[in-house]
């Protein structure tokens, strides 16, 4: 027993090295354990108020950049709106608004805080519980696709962004409806990979990827990006596809949060052969 | 005993000073100088080795705390190189009587040479542990280890501001 003690106390610093060793690289690979939680919720109340703060004052540097935003995304709405459309055949018109059930309802929030630099970037954005925003949902620049909700406290909410190794957008080609996957490969924030789409078929460099809608987070046809390089993968059958954003992370400053009102019900409806 | 309480006063400075400034410099996108760790460089000489590594780890972790990246990596490489500082000091000292008789391994007990080696070591042992543990892979070995390169001279150069000015400031 005191030989134990002796090794023990011989080693002492070593032993003690190797269990904090371990007991980081545990942090680390469950990165979001229930410790990080918590800590995010009451860290984004505090760093929240003192980003929203700042953001109050810088955010008029920027006026004149965000009017040419609203200005655009106004023409794209317009362009969808009926009054806009004159009726070229009058044999059958109909209009009946039961038709019509909103799916997605859309919010405005302002985001305090986010980067690009890192292989796991989350936003910071200043709406919560307390304005309804919840976890999973979509979130949304006017030029396109930017996250998903993923913690919210009462007034803020952290977003992990598309630049974040999990993070997996179902997406397709909207030339002909290729159905693959959209995810970043942690190089550059203007660049990522779309996956799963196979040889045979045929793609060209400036294709427009949008969402796929196979999800119950994005409206379906929300932009994501274009084709900038096409390569067959050496190691099997599908294609290695570099698409650019359309969304200019480093500039993201004004986004929605997108609800979708009909979630709960698909959700149960497939949690029943998930399991 | 007042040696305890300007060591506590510079830890939370430094890593405050870390945590809300330093941390959101994000030069070229990635790089921050990691200026904090100069407190673990610069801690006595004498020391234990067991207690140098509880502080390293405390350290790290305060920084992971606060900052919100993955939790563990500053930890982990704070943790790192105060469990190699010995072991560098040796390594970088031509002999014992080289630093008996001196209090801290710092800029200006031990010169500029000295420290700089010392230092340059140290720090991109630590870079190299931090860059490694954050993309968690060796895939892109040569891009990761130039950004750890890159953000070595970055952190020495902020330590050796930091060094001249503490320096100025005691030499008055």
């Amino acid at each position: 027993m005191q030989n134990l003690i002796a090794f023990l106390w011989k080693y002492l610093t070593v032993i003690v090295f190797l269990l904090l060793y371990a007991f980081s690289i545990v942090l680390i690979v469950q990165d979001s354990n229930f410790q990080r939680r918590a800590m995010v919720t009451s860290a984004n109340q505090f760093s929240g108020s003192v980003l929203q703060k700042w953001d109050n004052v810088s955010g008029y540097f920027h006026l004149k950049s965000k009017n040419e935003f609203l200005a655009l995304h106004n023409a794209l709405l317009l362009n969808r709106d009926p009054a806009s459309f004159i009726i070229t055949s009058d044999s059958v018109f109909m209009t009946n608004d039961t038709l019509y059930r909103k799916q997605f309802s859309y919010k405005t929030a302002k985001v305090i805080s986010n980067s690009t630099g890192k292989q796991n970037n989350y936003l910071l954005i200043n709406k919560g519980r307390n304005q309804d925003i919840q976890p999973d949902q979509a979130v949304l620049s006017p030029q396109g696709i930017v996250g998903i909700v993923k913690d919210v406290s009462d007034n803020f909410s952290s977003v992990l962004s598309l630049l974040h190794s999990d993070a997996r957008i179902s997406a397709k080609v909207l030339r002909n409806g290729y159905i693959g996957t959209v995810i970043w490969d942690g190089k550059d924030y203007r660049y990522g990979k779309l996956l799963d789409i196979p040889y045979h078929l045929e793609i060209k460099i400036g294709d427009t990827i949008v969402t796929s809608g196979y999800s119950t987070v994005f409206p379906e046809n929300v932009q994501v990006g274009t084709i900038q390089g096409v390569k067959p993968n050496v190691n099997d059958n599908f294609y290695d596809l570099k698409v650019q954003f359309f969304t200019d992370f480093n500039r993201i400053s004004e986004v929605y949060i997108v609800k979708n009102n009909f979630k709960s019900e698909i959700d149960s409806l497939t949690s029943k052969y998930k399991k | 005993m007042t040696d305890y309480i300007k060591y506590i006063i510079r830890f939370v400075l430094l890593a405050l000073f870390q945590i809300f400034i330093l941390n959101n410099i994000d030069l070229f996108g990635f790089m921050n100088p990691f200026l904090y760790i100069v407190f673990i460089l610069t801690l006595p000489f004498k020391i234990k080795h067991t207690p140098l590594v509880i502080i390293s780890f405390l350290m790290g972790y305060f920084v992971d705390l606060l900052t919100g990246n993955i939790m563990g990596i500053h930890a982990a490489s704070a943790l790192l190189l105060g469990f190699l500082r010995p072991s560098i000091i040796r390594l970088v000292s031509s002999n014992e009587s080289d630093y008996d008789n001196k209090n801290a391994p710092d800029l200006m007990s031990m010169g500029g040479k000295w420290f700089f080696t010392y230092a340059g070591v140290l720090v991109f042992v630590y870079n190299f542990s931090y860059f490694f543990l954050e993309h968690f892979t060796f895939s892109h070995f040569f891009k990761t280890f130039f950004i750890a390169i890159g953000n070595t001279v970055f952190t020495l150069l902020a330590i050796f501001i930091y060094e001249f000015l503490r320096n100025r400031k005691s030499s008055r």
